[in-house]
């Protein structure tokens, strides 16, 4: 079975041992939500290494106990001392007295200025400093949201065609078989009626097709095929989805999903 | 304290959630033993593994509010922080500046190839139930944190013959610990 070539493939293992991309964690724990299969099987790799961890435990000396629970009270008290007092502690008075016999009223006040420059000074230095990686964040930032901006604006525009209310459209990510690459679900929650558009994913040999999966309640559906160059394919529609999926699969498609060739999927 | 009766220790995660320091004193001795064990393997040194215990416990205790028990179980999500917690350690002791007294170390501390101590010390409980090798292959990768070609690298066998260590491993591990 397709779960079962899933959970033979190790990629569990590997993510139970953190060796896996963040793309293959979010598929593993995309996976383990929907398949509950999947999710028993991830317990038991993770309860068969507990078991081997725990059976090679050491003693660990008694101090370190006590040092950690020492230093959470520790921050607990500072914690509600620091709420409570937030006193302004007055600059150093003592300086006064030490003074006295000299003018000390010319030394405070040159003493004073002195200090302020060199307050003002370093107060400019550390804001020029401040300021400039701030101004690089922001515009990076600034920059990143652009880009991100015009990418939602130009996948929005291209289902614009669409503009029926109660639309979720959804970019699907691919996985470690297309790197970085995307494609859009658009699915209407009310009438059921699935799109795709904008479908980067790598170019298919001629006797395979990608095939659009709808995942409820633990079992797929089929939404039917599609080729990469297709823009904005009318797909079968489905009613309470709860994550869709894509595969390679033999031209015109397959019955169940070929989990081994998954190439996206995303939680709804 | 006996090993049975750590092993036997219920933890309520929702009592230390709610930051009740009996229910964390609970979790500590039921988990520190093995956690202790496999910084060692990282750290090899027991003065720097103890010290990275007590950090990671006190990671664990200001965040366990993002700890998803559904994502995870809590040994494994405590797992990583430890992990995590120890490889810091190490870079940090190794990039304090010391007299470079041999040449061959300028070519050991990047990132990927940092030394942790794979070795059978710890886990001679599992010889019980596992191949040498294949003790070592898991350690390799699931206490020292190592990717499986670094680890396939540094106990010298192809990447094939690692994977097919660790997933044989772990077949007997589920086994003997999950029924």
């Amino acid at each position: 079975m397709n779960v079962n070539d899933y959970i033979l493939s190790g990629i569990l293992e590997q993510y139970v041992l953190g060796d896996v991309s963040p793309q293959e964690k979010q598929e593993v724990e995309c996976m383990s939500h929907i398949y509950p299969e999947i999710k028993e099987e991830l317990i038991k790799v993770e309860k068969a290494l507990e078991g081997f961890a725990m059976d090679n435990a050491v003693t660990v000396p008694y101090h370190i106990k006590k040092n950690i629970f020492d230093l959470i009270e520790q921050e607990e008290k500072s914690e509600s001392r620091n709420e409570s007092s937030s006193k302004v502690v007055p600059i150093n008075t003592d300086k006064e007295v030490k003074v006295v016999g000299f003018n000390y009223k010319k030394y405070l006040v040159a003493a004073s200025v002195l200090f302020i420059i060199s307050l003002s000074g370093l107060y400019l230095f550390m804001n020029a400093n401040k300021k400039s990686t701030e101004l690089a964040m922001s515009q990076q930032i600034e920059n990143l949201t652009q880009d991100k901006i015009a990418l939602e604006e130009s996948y929005k525009n291209q289902l614009a065609a669409l503009s029926i209310q109660n639309n979720k459209i959804f970019v699907l990510q691919g996985n470690t078989k297309a790197p970085g690459k995307t494609m859009v679900v658009a699915w209407n929650t009310v009438t059921g009626n699935v799109y795709v558009n904008n479908i980067q994913l790598p170019s298919t040999p001629a006797d395979k097709q990608y095939q659009l999966w709808a995942l409820k309640d633990g079992k797929p559906i089929d939404l039917g095929v599609f080729d990469v160059n297709t823009n904005l394919q009318n797909m079968k529609n489905v009613q309470g989805a709860q994550a869709f999926a894509v595969t390679l699969e033999k031209k015109g498609g397959s019955p169940t999903p070929n989990l081994e060739e998954l190439y996206a999927i995303v939680n709804i | 304290m006996t090993e049975t009766a750590t092993h036997n220790i219920q933890v309520s995660i929702t009592a230390i959630k709610a930051k009740d320091k009996k229910a964390f004193a609970d979790l500590y001795d039921k988990y520190s033993g093995a956690l202790l064990n496999i910084i060692l393997r990282i750290v090899n040194n027991q003065e720097l593994a103890e010290d990275v215990l007590q950090e990671a416990f006190l990671k664990i205790w200001r965040n366990i509010d993002r700890y998803d028990e559904d994502k995870s179980t809590i040994f494994t999500w405590m797992l990583n922080i430890s992990r995590n917690t120890a490889i810091d350690a190490l870079r940090k002791k190794s990039t304090r500046p010391t007299i470079q007294t041999d040449t061959e170390d300028v070519y050991v501390s990047s990132s990927n190839t940092i030394e942790t101590n794979v070795n059978l010390i710890g886990v001679k409980n599992s010889l019980k139930y596992l191949t040498t090798e294949q003790s070592l292959a898991i350690q390799a990768v699931y206490f020292s944190g190592l990717t499986h070609d670094d680890a396939a690298k540094y106990l010298d066998i192809p990447l094939g013959t690692l994977k097919t260590r660790i997933r044989m491993g772990l077949a007997t591990l589920k086994k003997v610990f999950v029924q």
